[in-house]
């Protein structure tokens, strides 16, 4: 059985005036958590708004969950939620009365969308603030709204555009949370559009890295890490030159990170071979970390690439 | 919270509705955003109050021609003989030219209420115009809009619903229903079909104002980014058009329907053709032929103080406004 796409792009072409923001993706993603990184500017939103053609596109051909957006555009988003990056709300509407309205807008009944959007909200644990009018939500809030009214019509994928943007550290780690229930409690494919690091490390199985409007590395997030260099952080409170003394015996590269830990390119396949040689050595370290920047790394060294490509 | 945050999430597996009941969605929506206002609902219902005047009007002209109605006895009681001659006269009239004595009573009517229809539009469209577009395009709700199962066009249609409906309260609610109330109303239920072709006149010109007015406040309300401008720019340019279009008619007539006050009022008086009326009047009953020969001194009609009005230019600027409005609002919601 022939494996199946929720993103199928080819050539897609998308440029304001002389500026070319989307430059001939080609891409092609199977279900699960997405998470679409680059820096600020790279074509992320531009990318996800062709897409859902809130933006129109220069050339190229886009199928959503497998039909072509050109041709079965309003079908085709009837199964797809959005949560943009900037607020979006209805001035004057309550929580529950916007959420209703977009499962209508979506295509439910009234009664079901009513019901829908009650569920939904307590979904992202919204309590009694839903019968507030959302011209007054805290920024939390918005982003918890923002994703109940994708979820509302119950997609098969949903966009999510920089949704831990202006949280506190708290808020984030409970909108990630949530997102990560998504894929994980009900199957629904995520696309997760950050430049924060940490947000798609945490959820997504997948990486998209996208930067000039280029796609310049794309994986899953396993086998994007094992192309970095085998390295290691050890957390050690004793011992720390004899063991430095060690790795250079085995002619491994080694330094000392700004938190005192000692950071060392092995060149193993695994942990196993370091780990033994400090179990010789007689040293416990307290804690041993397979590359723990690899993603930070990773997203630098294709940027370098992608400028490479882009400048050649 | 904690209980709330734990909910589960479970899948939708119901049956979705087609593209129109989205697009009523907007409409109900808006209606109800739209009608939130105290002054607009005033407004309204002094725009349905003309319903219920002209069916008065109707009631009484139809008692008066009925042969032996109360109100009949009661003038001719206060009025004696002559009264009750004249009266005579016109029952008699409305049964041998029904087409004059009814119709003819509905068409003035009608055309009289459709000089009320571009100022109440114009206010009662001021209260809500920011609340189509404008409102969507200030708070990036279109983008919502067109990340759902929605096209551009269907959000039009929603929102020119909304229009239309209020609209429909100035131009189309009291011709219908003081029509269909008059004749309920009259002793003589030929009545309906006598004056139906005057129903037809006042629809026809309710629904070209609906739509060309309704066009018009979608397209001020898309080039206001914030609300309170989409305000400003109706009035304005309402009044800029009616002062361009009475300094520019003095150039050539035709450009008087650069307002579409003017255009309206032009093809009402087209659509109603009073002078046809007085005309037909004039050389069928001789009562109003003297009455008229003494208006205009003479039996020549170009010497009436009424015309026929203009149809074809009118229609063609109101037609040309919708056309340019369309086009600026599709591209204007386009996220």
């Amino acid at each position: 059985m022939p494996e199946s796409f929720v993103i199928e792009t080819r050539g897609l072409l998308k440029s304001y005036g002389t500026q070319t923001v989307l430059n001939e993706v080609d891409l092609r993603l199977p279900a699960g958590a997405i998470g679409l990184l680059g820096p600020n500017g790279a074509g992320k939103s531009t990318f996800i708004k062709c897409l859902l053609q809130l933006e129109e596109k220069n050339s190229g051909e886009v199928k959503l969950l497998g039909k072509d957006i050109d041709r079965f555009g309003r079908e085709t988003r009837k199964r797809i939620g959005y949560a943009p990056e900037q607020d979006c709300h209805i001035p004057g509407m309550v929580g529950c009365e916007y959420v209703t309205y977009c499962g209508e807008l979506s295509g439910m009944p009234f009664e079901a969308a009513r019901q829908r959007a009650h569920e939904m909200l307590d979904f992202v644990g919204m309590g009694q603030e839903r019968y507030r009018k959302v011209d007054t939500y805290s920024t939390g809030m918005k982003q918890r709204i923002k994703i109940a009214q994708a979820l509302v019509h119950d997609p098969d994928l949903v966009f999510l555009d920089e949704p831990t943007n202006g949280l506190d550290p708290k808020g984030q780690a409970l909108i990630l949370e949530l997102i990560e229930r998504i894929w994980s409690e009900s199957g629904i494919s995520v696309v997760l559009s950050s430049h924060l690091l940490h947000d798609v490390d945490r959820i997504c199985d997948r990486i998209v890295i996208i930067a000039q409007g280029q796609i310049v590395a794309h994986d899953t997030l396993a086998a994007l890490k094992e192309r970095r260099r085998p390295e290691a952080e050890v957390v050690i409170s004793e011992n720390k030159d004899s063991l430095m003394r060690l790795f250079e015996e085995k002619d491994w590269s080694c330094s000392v990170m700004n938190n005192g830990n000692v950071k060392v390119v092995h060149g193993e396949r695994s942990l196993n071979p370091l780990i033994e040689v400090m179990r010789d050595a007689g040293i416990s370290p307290l804690e041993v970390k397979e590359s723990p920047n690899a993603l930070s790394e990773l997203f630098l060294q294709a940027l370098e690439t992608g400028n490479g490509k882009t400048s050649a | 919270m904690k209980k709330a945050w734990s909910a589960k999430y479970r899948r939708w597996e119901g049956e979705g509705v087609g593209v129109w009941a989205r697009r009523l969605s907007i409409a109900r929506y808006g209606l109800k955003l739209c009608l939130s206002g105290k002054i607009i609902k005033i407004f309204l219902v002094l725009a349905g109050a003309q319903a219920l005047i002209l069916s008065g009007v109707f009631f009484f002209y139809g008692q008066l021609v009925a042969p032996e109605s109360a109100l009949l006895d009661w003038l001719e009681r206060l009025g004696g003989e002559q009264v009750r001659t004249m009266f005579s006269a016109l029952t008699s009239w409305a049964l041998l030219y029904p087409e004059i004595c009814v119709d003819g009573i509905y068409r003035i009517m009608f055309y009289l209420l459709s000089f009320s229809g571009p100022f109440l539009s114009m206010i009662i469209v001021a209260l809500f115009v920011h609340r189509l577009i404008a409102n969507d395009l200030a708070s990036n709700a279109i983008v919502i809009y067109n990340s759902k199962a929605l096209t551009r066009w269907d959000y039009l249609i929603g929102k020119f619903t909304i229009v239309s409906s209020i609209l429909s309260v100035v131009w189309i609610f009291p011709v219908v229903v003081s029509w269909l109330l008059g004749n309920l109303l009259s002793p003589d239920w030929s009545f309906f079909y006598h004056s139906f072709p005057s129903l037809i006149r006042g629809v026809v010109l309710g629904v070209i104002a609906v739509v060309s007015l309704s066009c018009l406040a979608l397209l001020v309300s898309s080039l206001a980014k914030k609300t309170g401008a989409a305000v400003a720019f109706w009035i304005l340019g309402w009044i800029s058009l009616s002062v361009v279009a009475s300094v520019a008619s003095f150039a050539h007539p035709a450009f008087d329907y650069v307002s579409p006050t003017q255009a309206i009022y032009s093809l009402s008086a087209g659509i109603f053709r009073l002078l046809d009326l007085v005309m037909d009047a004039q050389g069928m009953l001789p009562f109003f032929g003297s009455f008229f020969g003494r208006m205009s001194d003479g039996m020549d009609p170009s010497d009436l103080p009424i015309d026929n009005g203009e149809v074809f230019l009118p229609l063609l600027a109101l037609g040309a406004y919708c056309v340019i409005s369309i086009a600026v609002v599709s591209r204007r919601i386009r996220a």
